[in-house]
Parts: C-alpha cells; sequence; structure tokens
C-alpha cells in the first residue's frame, strides 16, 4: 500500500488505540479505598478536635512577603532521640529554619539566604523558648523592612513526625505571630502548613531554587488542581501564592490563612475593568454581568475580566502588575445575526462579515444555507484570528481567518454525531460528487454491490490541501480503503488489508454460517476488560438467535461484567460493569 | 466535547458511573499523550490512572468552558513532565530510550506498531505531543497549540512535517 500521511496518521491512531492498556479496573478499587480512608480520616479528626474548641479562622490572603517559618519537632538530633522535636520554618523571603526539641527548646536556627542571615544578626537562639525566639524573629524582620504592608505574608511550615503535635503546634504559631504583627501594628496575612521533608520536596526545592516550605505549598496548591504546573507557579512570590491559594474555591484545606494579604502590587479590579472596557471602546453603563477574578495564566497573575454587551460576551485577561492586555476574546454569542464589532483600535480587521464571506466562500456555500453560524475575534499567540464556525448538512465547518490578512489559516471540517443509522444523507457542498458516488465509486472499481459488503463508512476529510472521501468497508477477511477527490471522483488511493481474525478455530456448538464463534467472543470481552481467561469467574455465554448477538457475562475483583457482541462483526455492543 | 463536559460536572456531583464513559471516550488521548511523552508503557499507564484519578478529585475544580479535553490532557501532560524530570534527577536514562522492535514483520499491526515507535525515538517531544494529540486525541491544531503554549502554525507545520519524516523512515524500512 502506497503511503501518505494520512495512512501514517491513521496507523498511528491504530498503534495507540492497540495499546491502551484498561486500568479502569484498578482505578475504580483505588476510588473506593480513597472513600473508605477518607471517611476514616474523617472520623478520627473529628475525635480529636472535638476536645479542643477552636478558633475560627478567616480564609483571606497574604502579601508579597515570601517568609517561611518551619518548625521541625521530631528527633532528628541523635542527643535528643528521646525527647521527639519539630523542624519550623519561617518564609517572608528571609527563609528561616529552627529545629526545636519535644520541650520547645531551639536546637539550631539555620538562616537559608542571606536575608535571613541579616535578620538573625547576632542573636543567639539556642537553648532559648520558641515563643521568645519567634518574637525575636519576627521583630527583627519588621524592624529591617521585610514585613510590612505592602510585604505582609509570612508562610510557616512545620515539620512533625507526629503529626496531630505538628498540627497544634502550626495553629498556635499562627495565631501568636498574628498578634506579634499587630502588636507591631502591621496587618499580616499568614499562611502555615505541616509538611514532611520527603526527598521529593527536598529534590523540587533544589531544583527549583525555593526553601522546601515553599515546595511544600506549591505542592498542596498543585494536588487541589491539577491542571496547575508545579514550574509555573514555582516562580511566583509567597505573596502571589497566597492571593491565588486564598481564591480558590472549594478552599484548600490543607493550608491555614488568616488575615487578608497585600494586593498593593497589582492595579486591582478596578484598574483591569477600566483597561479593558477602553480597549472594547465601552462603558459600564453600555455593559452588564460584569466578573472580575484573580487568575493565573501562562506563568503570569492576571485578572479575569468578563461582561456583556448585547449578545456579545468580552472576555479579558489583564496582567495583574504591569495592566497589560494579555489575551482577549470576543465572541458572539447570538446565532449568525449581529456579527461582532471589532474593538477601538481594531480599524485595520478585515471584520466579522469579510471573514464569514471568506469562509462561505472556500466552502462554496451562501450565507442562507448554513445554520448556527458564529464567528469570534481571538488573539492567538500574538496574532488576532476570526474563527468562523457553521454548520451544514452533517458536517461542522470551522475556519480560522487571519484578521488583518484575511487568509485562511486552519480549517476543521467535523461530521456532527450522527443520529444513528447507515445511511447518509447527501452532502453539502454542491461541488462534491457526495459520498453515496464516493461509494458508488470505490464499490465498482472493487467489483462489488452494497449488499455485498458490511461496514461501509464514509467521510469527508481534507487531506493535503484537498478534499476526499474517505471510503472504507469491509468484504471477506479484506478491509478496503478507498480515498476519492471530492470533486472530481477519481481514485487518489486504496488500501486492502487483512483482517486480524481473533481466533480461528471454530468451536463446537457455535451458530453456523458467517458468525464468530462463542470463543472468539469471549476473547473479545475478555480483551476488552484487560483480563485473561484463568483470571476471571462465573463465566458464562449465550448466544441470541433473535438478536444475533453474544452475551458473555464474568466476574473478576468485585465486580460483574456483562458484553454484549454483535455475532456478525464481532463488535461489543455494549458493555457492564457492575459491583458485584 | 459538550458529552465530555457533562460527564466532568456530573462526576463532581458525585455520579461515579460519569467516571467509566469519561474514561472510554478519551482514554486513546489520555494514554498516547502520556506515552508521547515518557516513552515507556509502564509509566504511561501509571500516569493514566492518576489522571483519572485525579479528575475524579478535582473535577469540583473544573469550570465549564467547552474545553475538557484540553483540562484532561493538561493534568495528563503536567504528570508526565513531572515523571520525565522526576526521572532524569533519579538518572535512569536507560529507561528515557525507546527502543525501536526491530522486527521483520510486515503485517499491518506491526507497520503500525512500527510507526508509532519511530515517532517515540526519533520525533523531539514537542513533535511527539503535537502528532499524538492530532491523531489518537483528535485534537484540532488551534487546541493543541493552546495545551501546548506554541503557535498556531507551529503545532501544524509541525505535524505535516513529522509525519512526512516517519513516512519516509517507514517507505526506507520497507526496501
Amino acid at each position: 500500500m502506497k503511503e501518505t500521511n494520512q495512512t501514517i496518521a491513521n496507523r498511528i491512531k491504530r498503534a495507540v488505540d492497540a495499546s491502551v492498556p484498561d486500568v479502569l479496573p484498578k482505578l475504580l478499587e483505588q476510588i473506593e479505598e480513597t472513600k473508605e480512608f477518607v471517611t476514616m480520616e474523617h472520623i478520627i479528626n473529628e475525635e480529636n478536635t472535638r476536645p479542643m474548641p477552636r478558633k475560627r479562622w478567616a480564609l483571606t490572603a497574604l502579601a508579597p512577603l515570601a517568609a517561611v517559618l518551619i518548625l521541625v519537632l521530631a528527633g532528628w538530633m541523635a542527643w535528643f532521640r528521646w525527647m521527639p522535636g519539630a523542624v519550623i520554618s519561617f518564609d517572608v523571603n528571609p527563609s528561616i529554619e529552627m529545629s526545636v526539641n519535644k520541650k520547645e527548646q531551639v536546637l539550631k536556627v539555620t538562616p537559608a539566604n542571606d536575608e535571613a542571615e541579616a535578620v538573625l544578626g547576632d542573636m543567639d537562639l539556642k537553648g532559648v523558648k520558641l515563643d521568645v525566639a519567634v518574637n525575636a524573629l519576627i521583630g527583627s524582620m519588621v524592624r529591617q523592612g521585610y514585613i510590612s504592608d505592602l510585604k505582609n505574608s509570612i508562610l510557616i511550615t512545620v515539620d512533625s513526625r507526629d503529626a496531630q503535635a505538628g498540627k497544634d503546634l502550626e495553629r498556635r504559631l499562627s495565631s501568636e505571630i498574628g498578634d506579634l504583627l499587630e502588636g507591631f501594628s502591621v496587618s499580616g496575612s499568614i499562611m502555615s502548613q505541616t509538611s514532611r521533608a520527603d526527598d521529593r520536596l527536598k529534590s523540587l526545592a533544589e531544583e527549583y531554587g525555593i526553601s522546601l516550605g515553599k515546595a511544600a505549598l506549591i505542592g498542596h496548591l498543585v494536588e487541589s488542581d491539577p491542571a496547575i504546573a508545579y514550574e509555573d507557579v514555582a516562580r511566583l512570590s509567597i505573596n502571589d501564592l497566597s492571593l491565588l491559594i486564598a481564591a480558590r474555591q472549594p478552599a484548600l484545606d490543607s493550608v491555614l490563612i488568616t488575615g487578608q494579604a497585600s494586593s498593593k502590587g497589582y492595579i486591582g479590579p478596578d484598574r483591569a475593568t477600566a483597561i479593558a472596557l477602553e480597549h472594547a471602546g465601552l462603558s459600564e453603563a453600555d455593559i452588564r454581568k460584569l466578573e472580575v477574578e484573580l487568575d493565573f495564566e501562562d506563568g503570569r497573575m492576571v485578572y479575569e475580566v468578563e461582561f456583556y454587551r448585547g449578545e456579545t460576551e468580552y472576555d479579558y485577561d489583564i496582567d495583574a502588575k504591569s495592566g497589560e492586555i494579555v489575551k482577549f476574546k470576543i465572541k458572539d454569542k447570538s446565532e449568525g445575526k449581529d456579527p461582532v464589532t471589532p474593538p477601538a483600535g481594531s480599524g485595520s480587521y478585515i471584520g466579522s462579515d469579510k471573514a464569514i464571506s471568506i469562509a462561505l466562500e472556500h466552502a462554496g456555500f451562501t450565507k442562507d444555507s448554513v445554520t448556527r453560524l458564529r464567528t469570534e475575534l481571538e488573539r492567538e499567540n500574538g496574532r488576532m484570528v476570526y474563527e468562523v464556525e457553521f454548520e451544514h448538512g452533517d458536517y461542522e465547518y470551522e475556519y480560522e481567518i487571519d484578521a488583518l490578512t484575511g487568509k485562511i489559516l486552519d480549517i476543521d471540517i467535523d461530521r456532527l454525531p450522527s443520529s444513528g443509522g447507515v445511511v447518509r444523507p447527501q452532502p453539502t457542498n454542491p461541488a462534491y460528487i457526495g459520498s453515496s458516488t464516493a461509494e458508488d465509486v470505490a464499490l465498482k472499481d472493487a467489483g462489488l454491490t452494497r449488499g455485498q459488503v458490511r461496514k461501509l463508512e464514509t467521510e469527508l476529510e481534507r487531506e493535503d490541501g484537498r478534499m476526499i472521501y474517505e471510503v472504507e468497508f469491509e468484504y471477506g477477511d479484506y478491509e478496503y480503503e478507498y480515498e476519492i477527490d471530492a470533486v472530481t471522483g477519481k481514485i487518489l488511493d486504496i488500501g486492502i488489508e487483512r483482517i486480524k481474525k481473533t481466533g480461528t478455530t471454530t468451536a463446537p456448538g457455535a451458530p453456523s454460517g458467517n458468525l464468530i464463534s462463542k470463543d472468539e467472543a469471549i476473547s473479545i470481552a475478555l480483551r476488552h476488560a484487560g483480563l485473561s481467561r484463568s483470571a476471571v469467574r462465573s463465566l458464562e455465554v449465550e448466544y441470541k438467535e433473535k438478536k444475533k448477538e453474544y452475551e458473555v457475562e464474568f466476574k473478576y475483583g468485585g465486580y460483574e461484567y456483562e458484553y454484549e457482541i454483535d455475532a456478525v462483526t464481532g463488535k461489543i455492543l455494549e458493555w457492564e460493569k457492575e459491583l458485584d | 466535547m459538550k458529552e465530555i463536559e457533562k460527564k466532568i460536572l456530573q462526576l463532581a456531583q458525585g455520579d461515579q458511573g460519569a467516571l467509566e464513559l469519561l474514561y472510554e471516550r478519551t482514554k486513546g488521548a489520555v494514554y498516547g499523550l502520556a506515552l508521547s511523552i515518557v516513552r515507556n508503557p509502564q509509566d504511561a499507564e501509571d500516569i493514566m490512572q492518576d489522571t483519572y484519578l485525579r479528575i475524579y478529585r478535582s473535577s469540583g475544580s473544573y469550570r465549564a468552558r467547552g474545553k475538557p479535553m484540553a483540562w484532561i490532557l493538561t493534568i495528563t501532560r503536567n504528570l508526565a513532565m513531572d515523571k520525565v524530570r522526576s526521572r532524569t534527577a533519579r538518572e535512569l536514562p536507560l529507561e528515557e530510550d525507546w527502543i525501536p522492535d526491530q522486527g521483520s514483520d510486515f503485517s499491518e499491526s506491526a507497520l503500525d506498531r512500527m510507526v508509532l515507535d519511530s515517532l517515540l525515538a526519533r520525533l523531539t517531544e514537542e513533535e511527539r505531543q503535537i502528532v499524538v494529540l492530532y491523531t489518537a486525541g483528535r485534537l484540532k491544531h488551534r487546541e493543541i497549540a493552546r495545551i501546548l503554549g506554541i503557535p498556531l502554525g507551529t503545532s501544524l507545520s509541525k505535524y505535516h512535517r513529522s509525519l512526512s519524516k516517519l513516512r519516509k523512515w517507514l517507505e526506507e524500512e520497507q526496501k
């Protein structure tokens, strides 16, 4: 078979599909386990917390001072092994690590950077009680200007072998430091957490050149929102992180935040709104449903400003520090009518009407013959594009058109989810021969009729700059694949492949004719489940003459599996997995 | 896309059955992307499982914006990149190198496998992701560009160039 880029692409798809493992059984097991674990943990926590009434902490944000305070209470000094202790780290940006023994006497203070050395000066805190040492440290940080109204965030991390003791210490420190800062007339914001310094955390801290406390904090954030990449947020300051964590919904329960982080380094939501409105050439009176949210996007803090004017949705991302417009999107929510008004300063764009006519002309349609016509002006990696979408017949068309030049950048034609059934209605572009003509061309070439072939399927596709029909069908042991020029009807490519047989022997007792055997039906189901025959219990197979289907049932790992398999094609028609 | 989004929202409301449907619809793309980054079936399988576990746990933080595949694949990508990073930290270079199976079997499925092998062995990390996301992931170039943080034109041109390279390699193999 002559290879084309399309056949190569098909090969990759098939090879990937063929190698996908089935992790679903394991996954469901794991989820069940987590559920039990969470429930148990919940009960234990309830019991532990009940006798100790605690303050309710307001969850608010922190500011740009990367102050981490880590207290490690775990006998990691050999001679204190009989007395469990903890390590506490304070990150404000001076990062200071302090280890204490069980009696809360300071064993060691380690400055993690130059600023921390300055904070410590010639203070000797060894042997001093923890609260006295903390008082001295915080006092020094405030006096030297590391904690101020502009940079008011502190991160406290407690590393203790005894989880409950660590948690208690974390809360107590958070409250004590809050009181201390109040005494200095600084409205500080304190984030606190417990964490164990394991090898993974150490290597992350080393890789990004951050403290263990910050590494743990980012770990908590990334854990709560897996769409955030570690490397992207590692560069943020403690203050940015604090604002980000405080804005999270639902709140991060692994990090306790008290006090309001300073956002004085940011332009603020009002300024962000004004920038967006100015760009759109609108005033606040023109718009409705205004929403502004501080978010993190592509490695920076942004204000996400959203609003509507009429049926048009505006969506801006504005850099929270510089006020630069990072991204904007204008979307016409009405269908077809009322095209997008280009924003101020976009006079050189071709306009959405022109974009629509370019797309329609290319597709060979008129505006009246398409449905769900929509345009969007979008910024795509530095260039402005019109995205034109519409539906025609069974297909959804999506064009991307350069907003300045009118050049077509990308075309996507997707078949709409069909309502089922084999009959394909006539397409679309009058210039094309139509899928049924394409099928006739292919079948004639193969010397076959519609009645003789199975699984006849036709798709309109764009390949190497031209539109083609891909006609596929099966006959005997072979699968045929034709590529036919959508305009000329010329055959461009033919592929004939032997269909892989699942098993060659026909089991006795199997229905006659062209049907697959019971054994084949079983292997199809087992292969789909990723299980072997010896692994499963209560295997049953039944042939349903009326429907020409096999019903395969078996049990494995606490689940009951049930498959319905087409006895002619071997295709899985339906499957079910239920807790047994 | 709408259906996938609906499943995520159902999952967030505690409908665990939605996970299985979500899994069926997306497993090829998730596994393919993981494999294209880590180039090791075992690690790719682990990442696949982890991806769905995280989807299950974080479905509540998903904000419906019509881009559920981008969300899912971003999770997969982050996990896979973490894995690659932690592997380099542990210095296990042997695992990193995908060694293609040098067989003389020219059946169709063997040829499919050969193409995937040479993709994993010979293309760059970025090319591998683009090609797999487009073929196995059925994503549009615009979506790929967004997920990978590259310009649209780069995704388009690298895709076509990569496929041409793969085609030439396959043709040479078959000579």
